[in-house]
């Protein structure tokens, strides 16, 4: 398998599962009793962390499967780098494999400051 | 604000005026959308956010510019959440796109990573010096420099088309880093290759691209298509393709940061983020299809629509 097909496998998997939680939540959500009484999004809190959407998925709450889906749908082109670097890495090509570590480090990095509030 | 509630009917969306919170992140509609229902307005956002991703995987800008406009003027989304929303929606867009062509070689996964460094170096510093520059004269920078850009683009395809083919000077970089591939377009059997040129001005400008994505919280793939195309002298596809799954790993981590502090609403983001990855599945097997002049075209299109709305942001309009 080249590194295009073996990228382009990981995002593949990564949209298809997201697809699929997304799409049930919002089936969930939407023919739900709960859903359809919905009242304003003002002042709504949304999961926060993945703590509350673990939370969220134990009581089957269609909000919470579309946030897990969310969290993976965004998660998986950092998964593809990932996936590169490692195979870079196998290859023995290590300058490759460092700009992809690289990225994932300046990402975790940007995601940390914010995320703190830094 | 609208409310979403179940009457003795069926579930309608209604305006209540006296119980508007300006400081919260509100969810309105238009006035001619009073009286859908909530299925009714996901069908909507489905809808309209599938042509986003279409067009946006097509010309490699993810459709963040496209879906801002969409839900702010059409849905009355606020800002914030709007913005949230589309960075969600633009990785949706880059990650149904890129299968198709990165299989079909038109996006590189190396010359993707290499750029990745820069854009999210960049990103990292704009988002840091985010409070140092006044925004009207970043909006006015970069409505000029993309104007620029457009120009440049248009200019250099007609000297291309009318000069002599010159023999790519190759970087020891490029040559080192191998930022080299090869496509096939539809209909074709000759394989055909490129060199990436200029490597490190392509690097600088994706940095300059990065830092006005965290300054200003757009994607700049209006930035980084003709940095591709004009410095590093890639074939229009493989800028763009390549534009597409860059814009994926850039966006990312502004995405991760929202949804952890729980700044994306799911009943908004789940919608548009399906809509948006069937539009943009559907433009990444277009890509493959289309005549490289239709996606050039397009993208000057809209590159030139961004411009004025950047100007026009500069001047307070």
């Amino acid at each position: 398998m080249t590194l295009s097909h073996l990228v382009a496998r990981v995002l593949r998997i990564g949209l298809v599962v997201s697809l699929v939680l997304i799409g049930t939540g919002v089936v969930i959500e939407e023919t739900s009793s709960a859903g359809r009484a919905r009242k304003t999004l003002a002042g709504a809190t949304f999961p926060h962390g993945l703590t509350a959407v673990f939370h969220g998925l134990a009581q089957g709450s269609g909000r919470a499967i579309v946030d897990a889906g969310l969290v993976l749908l965004v998660c998986t082109p950092v998964m593809a780098v990932a996936a590169a670097a490692i195979a870079w890495r196998r290859q023995g090509d290590w300058k490759m494999a460092g700009v992809g570590a690289a990225v994932i480090a300046v990402l975790g990095l940007s995601c940390a400051l914010a995320v703190f509030g830094v | 604000m609208w409310r979403y509630f179940a009457g003795p009917g069926e579930a309608k969306v209604t305006w209540d005026p006296e119980r508007v919170d300006p400081s919260c992140p509100v969810v309105r509609t238009t006035a001619n959308l009073a009286f859908v229902t909530p299925l009714e307005l996901t069908g909507l956002l489905l809808v309209l956010a599938a042509g986003a991703g279409l067009i946006g995987s097509l010309i490699g800008l993810g459709g963040g510019v496209l879906l801002v406009p969409i839900l702010t003027l059409g849905f009355h989304v606020d800002i914030r959440l709007a913005i949230a929303t589309s960075i969600v929606a633009v990785v949706a867009s880059s990650v149904a796109a890129a299968p198709r062509t990165l299989r079909t070689g038109f996006s590189s996964v190396r010359l993707g990573v290499f750029l990745a460094a820069a854009t999210t170096l960049g990103g990292l510093t704009g988002a840091l010096v985010s409070g140092l520059i006044d925004p009207r004269a970043l909006y006015a920078l970069f409505g000029t420099v993309l104007l620029m850009s457009g120009a440049q683009m248009v200019l250099q395809r007609r000297a291309r088309s009318r000069g002599p083919a010159t023999e790519p000077k190759v970087s020891a970089l490029s040559i080192s880093l191998e930022l080299r591939g090869s496509y096939h377009e539809q209909g074709s059997d000759e394989a055909r290759g490129y060199v990436v040129q200029r490597p490190v001005l392509g690097l600088s400008l994706m940095y300059v691209a990065g830092a006005v994505s965290g300054f200003l919280g757009i994607g700049a793939g209006v930035l980084k298509v003709p940095a591709m195309d004009v410095a590093m002298r890639l074939p229009f596809k493989v800028s763009a393709a390549t534009s597409n799954f860059l814009i994926g790993v850039t966006a990312s981590a502004g995405a991760i940061v929202y949804l952890a502090k729980g700044g994306v609403d799911p009943y908004l983001a789940g919608p548009v983020a399906i809509g948006m990855l069937a539009g943009a599945w559907l433009g990444g097997h277009l890509f493959t299809k289309l005549a490289p002049s239709i996606i050039r075209w397009t993208f000057l299109a809209v590159l030139g629509v961004v411009a004025t709305q950047m100007l026009a942001k500069a001047l307070g309009a």
